[in-house]
């Protein structure tokens, strides 16, 4: 993760973090202040509609009470009920209906001593019915009103009842009346619009204002006794009113306290982040460039500069940085000067040691003819003959040495050679000057070719071979040069029984001037390495004290991949 | 499949279904004679000499107009049958059929001043007043009385094809065949249905041959003498409280409140004139209505002058209109529903309902229905019940009493009704007829 995420991500925490903690908690706690305001209107309303119920129930029972007086000296209803028949029986009948309506009730009802309904209001023409059951329930929540489900012609109507009784002509006359909880009644008593008032009766349930939203909504109960009138067994109940506040302005502020939290969250993420990136841009972008400053700094290229005027952290960077490039400059050119001075003698020991490896075979050749002019002067022609390459190629060898020291940048020749000759013409070369030494060439049938310097090569497999027969005892020994087939390249091995390596000398045996010879340049080994490195191929020793060493040379058949400037050098 | 049954031991309670067939039929009711059976109505003026005449010499002249209140309107589409008693009223002055039967049950001549029949009694001839003409001069011909017939498609209780049975063979000679022997003129044709009438060449109300003439209409009617000079209009207003139309000192007043009759013989000036029981309310259900307990008091639920129901005349001919068995609806019998439907604006009906409902061991429920709804409701045979206002007299029992009764319902009547004619002490006089129109009359025309 980067140091600008890390940042951004910071920031916004720090930015939104507070502000959640800060917008819930204030919404938490007008929310709680609400509620509190809500619960106290709704407790207010409830305990008015009880007290407004109790204030009609009294009503009622005062109008009862009248008409129970006036029924008493209604001498037609005396005649009517005493007769049964006859037009007064028709004015009982309708009686109860005028004296209901005169009374403003929604209910009123006269039954005898027998519970038989004599005569009704709301249902004129349930007389002669018998319900006991309504009397007996009402008078058993006396004084109170009770919610009775009156029946009438069209439906049944919910009515807040009480119950009076008079005598007539020695019998007893019951009254049952009451004022309608309908629709409008509620309403009237919840008194206020948006809340809700629900009803909840046996059998009906009634509601009024705004129920809708009774989810979540404020309440507040209570009970008021019931009577099922008219109906078979029926008995007290209970019926519950509920006073209910939707809590829409509740939601309304939740709903607004959310809108606003959510906008101001997307706001200070935005300027956190905005804010973070100026921030992380500020501190990144030099340190950018530092890096990229620093990326550039190689040993060939240190005029790299980090000038500053800064005086933070950065700044303090910048100069450490600078410091730092100053000693890689100052050791650079140090290090390029011995490294020249080292080339140098290097390329001295090189031409040196390669003329002598040329010379060698010239060497050996004159010598061989002088012996046989000495020995054999008739022969000489012959040998000569026979020797006459060798010299030609010892000296095409050093006419080419010649070329490429004058080229002072050798090109390495890219050409398919075979290794098999090149071991058999080394091997024979080599072999006449170590009469005591026995050199055994095994050759791979079917050897590809090698596309290598021939040059390379041939120094490659000269040195190895010259190497293999200076480690010799005096009294000779055995070198054995074997070529074989590896993979997609060939491999060159020299064994010798020479006197082997060290541990110690092992591990300097490929640096420069290091020789177990008296009169070696030590450039044998770490020129092979490079060469072989040079031609792509690899370089690897088995030696041991007394046992002789094993040096074995792989290289691809396809050669080194080319390079633009020329032969490198790998280890 | 029709059947009759016995609601109760008593024959005055009596039903009709349709289902089953092994109901025995009963004899259909005896049609009540002026001033009903005894029932709590209010206590009658003395009777004239003449029963079927009301009210006392007219003080009143041509210049004068004799209001005359009775519920209902008079419109112009329902002539000559009267669908209310502000119609039978005025259709009564306006329309006038071959003979009358006044409310004793007496035969009287009407358009026709005579007939005869044949040996057999199926052929009567009809001789017209020759000096009978409609409202607009024009003399009133037999060939005038089959038109009217015909046009209105009449039915008739005349054998075969129309144009057989009914023939005017003569300018004021009417002879129609019967499809049964009658030993005396048929009463049937005093039925308003058979009323005379014609088209007005201008359009507007029919033209009768009756002593008045139509004029306006909606609430308030007028009717025109025709060629009695010294005659006064009638004018016919829509009545709201019969008591109202009483203070206001109107010549004659129609009503069926009680109280309204209480307060005209309270008040006085006014004779209570019971009119025949014109009405019986039944009660259609479905044949698992639990019935009308025998005790119901159904007089005392209504608010007018009822009885008992006493079964009309066409009460046995219900069994040839019941649908057949053929009609049984598909999903088996129909449960009621405890409502109970009743025409609406109908005060009686609604009563009968309500007191049908109280006394319902399980209870129920009433509605009020127009013409429309109650028709398709009862067509729908669902399991609601209705209460129906029937006439007792009608020509067409099958329209008027079966139909659209669904399969397998129960007709059960519940009380006869009938209204009061409270006449105005020496404004006019006034003849009543069986089926309960008064018709005014000048000394001369008793």
């Amino acid at each position: 993760m980067t140091f600008r995420t890390r940042a951004l991500m910071a920031g916004a925490l720090g930015a939104v973090v507070p502000l959640v903690v800060f917008g819930f908690g204030l919404r938490q706690e007008a929310v709680r202040r609400l509620e509190e305001q809500y619960r106290a209107r709704v407790d207010a309303i409830s305990a008015g509609l009880r007290a407004d119920l109790e204030r009609r129930s009294e009503s009622i029972k005062a109008r009862l009470d009248a008409l129970a007086g006036d029924l008493t000296s209604d001498e037609r209803f005396r005649a009517g009920v005493l007769t049964g028949s006859g037009a007064n029986q028709a004015y009982v009948l309708d009686y109860a209906g005028r004296a209901m309506r005169t009374a403003g009730l929604a209910m009123l009802q006269i039954q005898d001593d027998a519970g038989r309904i004599v005569s009704s209001g709301q249902f004129r023409n349930a007389f002669g019915r018998a319900d006991t059951t309504l009397l007996r329930a009402i008078a058993a929540v006396a004084p109170a009103a009770a919610v009775v489900r009156a029946p009438t012609p069209t439906g049944a109507l919910l009515v807040l009842a009480r119950s009076d009784s008079t005598r007539i002509a020695g019998r007893v006359f019951y009254l049952v009346g009451g004022e309608a909880l309908d629709a409008p009644a509620l309403t009237a008593l919840a008194g206020v619009p948006d809340v809700g008032v629900t009803l909840t009766a046996p059998a009906e349930t009634l509601a009024v204002g705004d129920t809708a939203g009774s989810t979540g909504a404020i309440v507040a109960r209570f009970a008021l006794p019931s009577v099922a009138a008219l109906a078979p067994g029926a008995a007290t109940d209970t019926a519950r009113v509920l006073v209910s506040h939707a809590p829409r302005e509740l939601d309304v502020l939740r709903g607004a306290f959310d809108r606003w939290l959510a906008f101001a969250l997307l706001a200070a993420v935005l300027a956190a982040v905005l804010l973070a990136a100026l921030l992380a841009g500020g501190l990144t972008r030099p340190l950018t460039a530092l890096a990229e400053q620093a990326s550039a700094i190689e040993l060939e290229r240190l005029e790299t500069s980090f000038p500053t005027e800064r005086t933070d952290e950065i700044g303090a960077l910048a100069r450490i940085l600078a410091a730092m490039t100053d000693r890689l400059r100052l050791g650079a050119e140090r290090l390029r000067e011995v490294e020249r001075r080292a080339t140098t003698g290097e390329l001295a020991r090189q031409v040196n040691h390669d003329v002598k490896n040329g010379l060698i075979p010239v060497r050996n050749v004159v010598r061989h003819l002088a012996e046989v002019a000495r020995d054999d002067p008739a022969s000489l022609p012959g040998v000569f003959a026979e020797r006459h390459g060798t010299l030609e190629r010892g000296l095409a060898y050093l006419e080419q040495l010649a070329a490429n020291y004058a080229r002072l940048t050798p090109q390495a020749a890219r050409e398919r050679l075979d290794l098999n000759a090149l071991v058999r013409e080394i091997a024979t070369a080599a072999g006449a000057g170590h009469d005591d030494a026995l050199i055994e060439v095994v050759e791979a049938a079917a050897l590809p070719g090698v596309v290598a310097d021939a040059i390379a090569l041939r120094r490659v497999v000269e040195n190895l071979v010259a190497n293999a027969l200076e480690s010799l005892p005096r009294d000779g020994g055995r070198v054995t040069i074997t070529t074989s087939v590896v993979g997609a390249g060939v491999r060159l091995t020299v064994r010798d029984t020479g006197r082997g390596m060290s541990r110690a000398e092992l591990e300097r045996a490929f640096e420069d001037f290091f020789t177990t010879k008296q009169r070696g340049t030590g450039l044998g080994l770490s020129v092979v390495r490079r060469l072989v490195a040079d031609l792509g191929g690899t370089l690897r020793v088995e030696t041991a004290p007394g046992h002789g060493s094993t040096f074995t040379v792989e290289l691809p058949v396809a050669g080194p991949a080319p390079t633009p400037t020329g032969t490198g050098e790998s280890a | 499949m029709v059947g009759v049954r016995a609601a109760g031991p008593s024959a005055t309670h009596s039903s009709v279904m349709n289902r089953p067939r092994s109901f025995v039929c009963l004899a259909a009711g005896v049609l009540a004679a002026c001033g009903g059976a005894g029932v709590p109505a209010p206590a009658p003026a003395p009777a004239p000499a003449d029963p079927c005449v009301a009210g006392s010499s007219s003080r009143a002249g041509a210049a004068d107009t004799l209001v005359v209140a009775a519920p209902g309107t008079v419109v112009p589409r329902d002539v000559p049958v009267p669908r209310s008693v502000a119609e039978r009223f005025a259709f009564a002055q306006v329309y006038q059929t071959l003979v009358r039967v006044d409310c004793e049950g007496r035969i009287a001549p009407g358009l026709a001043e005579r007939w005869q029949a044949d040996r057999a009694a199926r052929t009567w001839t009809f001789f017209l007043r020759p000096d009978a003409t409609f409202a607009d001069g024009l003399p009133v011909s037999a060939a005038d009385v089959v038109v009217s017939w015909e046009a209105r498609a009449v039915p008739g209780p005349w054998a075969g094809g129309r144009d057989a049975a009914l023939e005017a063979i003569g300018p004021h000679a009417l002879r129609v065949r019967l499809d049964e022997a009658l030993d005396s003129v048929p009463a049937r044709f005093a039925d308003p249905v058979y009323a005379v009438v014609r088209a007005a060449d201008a359009g507007g109300w029919p033209l009768g041959s009756g002593a008045f003439t139509l004029a306006g209409d909606g609430d308030s009617t007028l009717l025109i003498p025709v060629a009695r000079p010294t005659w006064p209009r009638l004018r016919i207003v829509a009545m709201g409280d019969a008591r109202d139309a009483v203070d206001h000192g109107a010549a004659l007043v129609f009503t069926r409140d009680l109280g309204a009759l209480s307060y005209a013989r309270s008040r006085g000036g006014y004779t209570d004139l019971p009119l025949p029981w014109d009405t019986v309310y039944a009660l259609a259900a479905p044949a698992g209505w639990s019935g009308t307990p025998r005790d119901a008091q159904l007089v005392e639920a209504v608010h007018v002058d009822a009885r008992p129901a006493t079964a009309p005349d066409w009460w046995g001919d219900l069994l040839a209109c019941l649908p057949d068995s053929g009609a049984a609806p598909a999903g088996g019998a129909v449960r009621p529903t405890g409502v109970i439907s009743y025409p609406m604006g109908d005060g009686v009906a609604r009563d009968l309902a309500a007191r049908l409902v109280a006394l319902a061991p399980s209870g129920g429920t009433t509605r009020a229905r127009d013409r429309d709804t109650m028709h398709e409701a009862l067509g729908r045979g669902d399991g609601e019940a209705f209460v129906l206002a029937l006439p007792r007299r009608t020509t067409d029992v099958c329209a008027t009493a079966a139909g659209g009764l669904p399969f397998g319902w129960v007709l059960t009547p519940l009380v006869d009704v009938r209204e009061h004619a409270l006449v105005q002490d020496g404004a006019a006089r006034w003849r009543v007829e069986a089926d309960g129109a008064l018709r005014f009359v000048m000394d001369a025309d008793r």
